[in-house]
């Protein structure tokens, strides 16, 4: 073989040399995207939780109270035993009706329940005059207008009762005296 | 690669949402309603006194009778009503909530009227209210805001008594039942 012929055929091995090289990144990417293929299972979770509802099962009830005096009287529905409690200021007496607590039913999750009153002062009106209602309690004379509860109960509900005050004034009008506040509840 | 990584970004997504979407939904609330008759405080005012009106009387006495709804009377004896004296009931003003049972009561059934700085006495008794036998307690429903009921009573004059001009006052109360 001669010169030439040497030198020609070092260009065929430099292409060999090139497409040995290529080859070898061509293999050493298949490799490595082939370790880069590997599968992996990620868990998915959500956790599905029961919407809250509140129903307001009875409303509250102060009864028919009579102003035995022209002076300034309150009544407090005890949420725990439903009785109505009047103060010792003599302005008031109960006459009759039925007083009652209120009872909320919430149903949601067994999870923390937070349940409080809008307003902690609320007006009833006989539509031209007013009195005020005050002191909310849930579950207990001093449950305050907050409480946290657990909805455990048969169907995932639980029962409050929800007391509260009645404030009368000096020259209160007869009339049947109706108002609301509301009741939320929201997960905690 | 990025293919995974879209996965895994949407999947990262989901999870952030569902809480977001589920505390928005899981709260409630409703109106709790509250009531209560209230019934005023009775009031009761005087629109007139009880006037036994003047009169003689002689060595036996006698009564006078002021009834609240019959006419009055001056029952046999010495006593003589006066010329144009005109006794009357007492008369009283009630206010107080419609169509609930008040009882007005007279707080003493016997007063004693005093003249003469004290010195002479009579006796005023059988107190009816507003019928001629309600006695000193009487249950009355009023029909409308505003009502009046008459008081009557008897005075005892004895045959004794000392001329002079006597008085006293007596207390009625009223609260409903």
């Amino acid at each position: 073989m001669s010169a030439e012929d040497d030198s020609s055929k070092r260009p065929a091995q430099a292409t060999i040399a090139t497409g040995a090289a290529v080859l070898l990144v061509s293999l050493s990417s298949l490799s490595y995207f082939k370790a880069m293929a590997a599968t992996a299972t990620l868990p998915i979770l959500s956790k599905i939780i029961r919407a809250i509802e509140i129903t307001i099962n009875t409303s509250m009830d102060f009864g028919t109270l009579a102003m035995t005096n022209d002076v300034a009287g309150q009544a407090t529905i005890d949420p725990l035993s439903g009785q109505l409690r009047i103060d010792g200021k003599g302005g008031l007496a109960l006459a009759g009706g039925a007083p009652r607590a209120g009872r909320v039913q919430v149903k949601g999750a067994p999870m923390a329940v937070n349940v409080s009153v809008e307003a902690n002062n609320v007006q009833l009106t006989n539509g031209s005059t007013f009195l005020t209602v005050n002191n909310f309690n849930f579950l207990t004379a001093n449950g305050g207008p907050q409480v946290t509860v657990t909805p455990t109960g048969p169907g995932d509900g639980i029962i409050l009762s929800v007391g509260a005050s009645i404030q009368t004034r000096p020259g209160q009008l007869t009339g049947t005296y109706t108002g609301s506040n509301r009741i939320f509840a929201n997960y905690q | 690669m990025k293919k995974d990584k879209k996965i895994l970004m949407a999947g990262a997504a989901m999870v952030a949402l569902s809480p977001m979407v589920a505390k928005s939904v899981l709260a409630d609330s409703e109106p709790i309603q509250a009531r209560a008759l209230i019934l005023q405080a009775v009031d009761i005012s005087e629109l007139a006194s009880l006037d036994f009106g003047t009169f003689s009387v002689g060595a036996t006495g006698g009564n006078i009778v002021l009834n609240p709804v019959a006419a009055d009377v001056v029952q046999p004896g010495t006593v003589n009503q006066i010329g144009a004296s005109s006794p009357n009931d007492a008369k009283i003003n009630i206010k107080a909530a419609i169509g609930f049972p008040i009882v007005v009561a007279v707080a003493t059934p016997t007063i004693t009227l005093t003249a003469n700085a004290g010195a002479d006495t009579m006796k005023v008794s059988n107190f009816n209210i507003d019928t001629d036998a309600g006695g000193t307690n009487q249950v009355i429903t009023l029909a409308a805001a505003t009502e009046t009921a008459m008081i009557g009573a008897t005075l005892t004059v004895p045959g004794s008594a000392v001329a002079g001009s006597y008085t006293a006052n007596f207390t009625v109360n009223a609260n409903y039942q």
